[in-house]
């Protein structure tokens, strides 16, 4: 466990708490004259950020429990129900995953700008323009975005629940709202774990914030502290500052879901989980449940696609009244050039890695923040771990500057700041919380007496994770891997500042062409790198089905 | 916990094997460390390697992920040279004692030159580009003719403009309205009326300009370079209905590209610094620096003898009397409090 922690405080904590300790002492990294001084939080208190923080929370709360009901809904259609739309949204879901949150934001605008779609179609809505670029616009992206994240750990949680406790609801006389209920209340974990993701995704976001906070005047804090870093002269006193009001609002969100969780037991994963059932819908839940996930789809994943599509594809789109072109252009050119080959290798090659690694270390965090030892090395790690999300990457970036360029280190010959490993390390980082949090609602599930039975019967630890544990938890850690695969691939923030020399990865490349005014060629980038993940994600679910013991993939099967 | 342990000791293997399997480290000490936001930076570097065998690791980003990576890095600097457009960043690491003062030796330059270059040699300035170019759509608006038209109701929601605080090259943008209407309030005050008229505020030049390719302004006041090559793009393949032209009002001001060397740096970085920053200000290099004809290309170089791209020539000249030159020393410490200003106020 030493080095576990070890390795936690390495990559997660040092980085952080030396970013932070910058607010109250700017000299102990040259960053300004003062060892002690509070000057920073002066500068924070200024109204223009206070209220960006006050909108950050508002968004978070907003967009995490929007996007954490719907996905509640949608996991039930899916999982529960026998509608034709459940093979769509499997499909859909990592596409959805994969969106970057400007593309979505991008998507949005081309149809309601000025010039835009609607407007070519003379169809003029400025009170909807204004809504989009203002707080209802955000909201409303940030809680797409954030349902495929809330949906992962939802579904993967109601997978482990079989269906016995709802039939005895029904058994006992309860309606399906009833027996609905009773699913919600034992998928509390998952939850509150979703919210917790959302919440600290969407605070953290930066994609929308770029996208439609600067226009409609409507800052957040994400959009406020970027500027506050890329600034010149930059102020990380300021920035830390403004990080450390950005966490206490997070420890909101933490004590929030340990006050719904206290003294409530959700341990149903077992190995007498049973198959469960699909609701047959009558023709008009059928419909309706059609209807939904298609209209979902559209507004989540149809409104991007069609902003990376104007984007990359047509051109002249909101200028032209008729006359524009559609054409692969952008794709032909971009396909023969090395500036996306050798960066969508490296990039591939880091994504991989780093979600190897952090799926592994996320089992273990996983399973020691559902441990009934409530003790402060549970605390520590909760709130670091979601620090980490809250923390916009930038941030997060700069962290490991201070961390790991410290003279002293150096002059031991600890020499890992412009190298490849620190920027993994740093990827890996950045994806253990999310990862953790897609695993958590599982690891809650599973009940203790079963690995302790196999430890009575003579088994050794390692043995009793493999035929008990992993057999349980396979298609969430295969999930989460997915889900780390997916958010390193494209990662821009890290990638930016922590790049070594010559190594650029995908973002910085694509970032690179959209500032040389390819926004063309920088889309293409955008949609191959998609395309590619989305093959890994293919190609990873169908080794599953294809290698995985019978026994695996039995969990959360459901019986048409 | 054994579990754990070993998971943990597996997976940390994983990662620092495969991470070291990728590449070798690139913080090799024997490669000069080039902090650099130009196009033509990379070029520029191997053709120096090639001549000079010194090899050159090149950072290339914009400028401001290069000026946070430089500030977080201040107790332990890495860069041996930083090269990007604008001298107010270069006067702040000066005038905070962090420059080594260095003349190019044999580098000629030619009467605007001279007048760029600071006489302490805290850093060199090969070239300069302009503050602002006025690129217009001229399919929709007519061609704007000063400052205060662009605040008249022909413009009303048609201009946008690049945020300070973001965009590298937009500060001098801003130092020289400072400059000419006299004062930091008279700035203000014109930058609110445009504000009244509908301006809107984008990242940086590529925000900008992507704005004005979807309509949704059709005057943008972007980096001279940037201009250009938009009207060159779209003479290339015109679309119908988008028609950028550019234009410029009284006065643009110069920003000039500059090439620091870092004071603190070890004594190998700093003499690679210099052979870098005499091979930057030969006109070899220029010619590798212009190559391209596109983005940061259109530049006119600073050295006699040397003229600009062929589509840089739109660009006014010095002896135009319409661009000004602005002191970077008297407008740094300014910088943060009136980007503080347009990011509240403006953005």
């Amino acid at each position: 466990m030493t080095i576990f922690w070890m390795v936690i405080v390495s990559i997660l904590v040092l980085p952080i708490i030396l970013f932070l300790a910058v607010a109250f002492s700017p000299k102990l990294l040259d960053q300004g004259p003062e060892w002690f001084t509070f000057n920073s939080f002066k500068a924070a208190a200024d109204p223009y950020f206070v209220r960006s923080i006050w909108h950050s929370f508002v968004m978070g709360v907003v967009s995490s429990i929007l996007a954490t009901a719907i996905a509640l809904g949608v996991a039930w259609i899916v999982l529960r129900t026998n509608s034709a739309a459940r093979k769509v949204w499997n499909l859909a879901i990592f596409a959805l995953l994969l969106a970057p949150s400007y593309l979505i934001a991008l998507g949005w605008e081309r149809i309601f700008e000025r010039a835009g779609v609607l407007n070519i179609a003379g169809i003029d809505l400025p009170f909807v323009r204004d809504l989009l670029y203002g707080p209802v616009g955000i909201a409303m992206i940030l809680t797409f975005k954030g349902i495929p994240f809330a949906y992962l750990v939802i579904s993967n949680a109601m997978r482990g629940l079989g269906e016995e406790f709802e039939q005895a609801v029904r058994v006992h006389g309860g309606s399906r709202i009833a027996a609905f209920k009773m699913m919600a209340t034992l998928l509390l974990p998952a939850l509150w774990s979703g919210i917790a993701i959302v919440f600290a995704e969407s605070i953290s976001d930066f994609g929308v914030a770029s996208q439609l906070s600067s226009p409609g005047r409507y800052s957040v804090a994400t959009f406020t502290l970027y500027k506050s870093v890329m600034s010149i002269p930059v102020s990380f006193p300021l920035c830390a500052a403004i990080s450390i009001i950005l966490l206490m609002l997070i420890v909101v969100a933490l004590l929030a879901q340990s006050r719904a969780l206290r003294g409530r037991s959700f341990r149903v994963l077992s190995g007498r989980t049973r198959p469960i059932t699909r609701q047959k819908l009558s023709p008009l839940g059928s419909i309706a449940s059609n209807v939904t996930i298609y209209v979902l789809l559209i507004l989540t994943l149809g409104v991007p696609v069609f902003g990376a599509i104007s984007a990359s594809m047509i051109q002249g789109l909101g200028t032209v009244i008729s006359n524009y072109q559609i054409n692969f252009d952008n794709y032909i050119r971009v396909i023969k050039s090395p500036l996306l080959r050798t960066p969508l290798l490296f990039s591939a090659e880091a994504a991989l890695m780093t979600a190897t690694v952090a799926v592994i270390l996320a089992a273990i965090s996983s399973r020691m923040l559902v441990s009934t030892k409530n003790g402060p090395g549970k605390k520590f790690l909760d709130f670091f771990l979601l620090a980490a999300v809250g923390l916009p990457g930038i941030v997060f970036a700069i962290g490991y500057i201070f961390a790991y360029n410290l003279p002293l280190a150096q002059k031991y010959g600890f020499h890992l700041y412009g190298t490849v490993a620190l920027l993994v390390l740093a990827y890996i980082a950045t994806a253990l919380p999310s990862t953790t949090r897609s695993l958590v609602g599982n690891m809650n599930q599973f009940q203790e007496s079963l690995s302790e039975a196999c430890r009575v019967h003579g088994s050794n630890g390692i043995k009793t994770w493999l035929t008990v544990v992993l057999p349980l938890i396979s298609r969430p850690l295969l999930a989460a891997w997915c889900l780390t695969y997916c958010g390193t691939l494209l990662e821009l923030p890290v990638s930016q500042i922590l790049y070594p020399p010559g190594h650029a990865p995908l973002a910085v490349g694509i970032d690179h062409a959209l500032g040389n005014y390819d926004f063309g060629g920088g889309t293409a980038m955008e949609v191959f790198a998609i395309i590619s993940a989305l093959i890994v994600v293919a190609i990873a679910f169908g080794l599953y089905e294809k290698l995985a013991p019978l026994g695996w993939k039995q969990l959360g099967r459901a019986r048409s | 916990m054994k579990i754990s342990r070993t998971l943990t000791l597996g997976s940390l293997a994983i990662a620092m094997i495969l991470g070291g399997s990728v590449a070798p480290s690139a913080h090799a000490a024997d490669a000069l460390q080039l902090y650099a936001a130009l196009d033509y930076s990379t070029d520029v570097a191997t053709a120096f390697t090639a001549k000079t065998g010194i090899p050159v690791n090149v950072t290339a980003l914009s400028t401001g992920p290069l000026l946070a990576k430089i500030t977080a890095e201040k107790n332990n600097p890495q860069w041996g040279a930083y090269w990007a457009d604008g001298a107010e960043p270069c006067a702040a690491f000066d005038l905070d004692k962090q420059l080594l003062h260095y003349k190019p030796k044999g580098a000629h330059l030619n009467a605007i030159g001279q007048k760029l270059a600071p006489k302490s040699g805290a850093y060199q300035v090969p070239g300069f580009t302009e503050m602002v170019g006025v690129v217009y759509n001229s399919s929709k608006v007519r061609k704007p003719t000063s400052w205060d038209d662009l605040a008249s109701a022909d413009f009303k929601n048609q201009v946008g403009m690049n945020n300070p605080s973001v965009s590298g090259p937009t500060y001098p943008f801003i130092a020289g309205l400072m400059e000419q209407l006299g004062s930091e309030a008279a700035m203000k005050t014109y930058l609110l009326k445009l504000k009244d008229n509908g301006l809107r505020a984008f990242d940086k030049n590529s925000k900008t300009l992507a704005a004005l390719n979807t309509g949704v302004i059709n005057v943008g006041l972007v980096q001279s370079s940037a201009a250009i090559t938009e009207v060159v793009n779209y003479k290339a393949k015109p679309v119908a209905g988008l028609t950028p032209a550019v234009t410029y009002l009284a006065k643009t001001t110069v920003l000039p590209s500059c090439l620091a060397i870092d004071g603190k740096a070890s004594a190998f970085q700093q003499d690679a610094a210099k052979k870098f920053a005499d091979f930057v200000m030969t006109s070899e290099a220029v010619k590798i620096m212009i190559k391209s004809n596109t983005g940061d290309s259109l530049f006119w170089p600073t050295l006699l003898g040397n003229n600009p791209a062929a589509a840089t020539t739109t660009m006014p000249s010095f002896t135009s009397g319409l661009i000004q030159v602005v002191d970077p020393y008297k407008y740094a410490p300014l910088q943060g409090a009136v980007q503080d200003w347009f990011t509240k106020n403006i953005a």
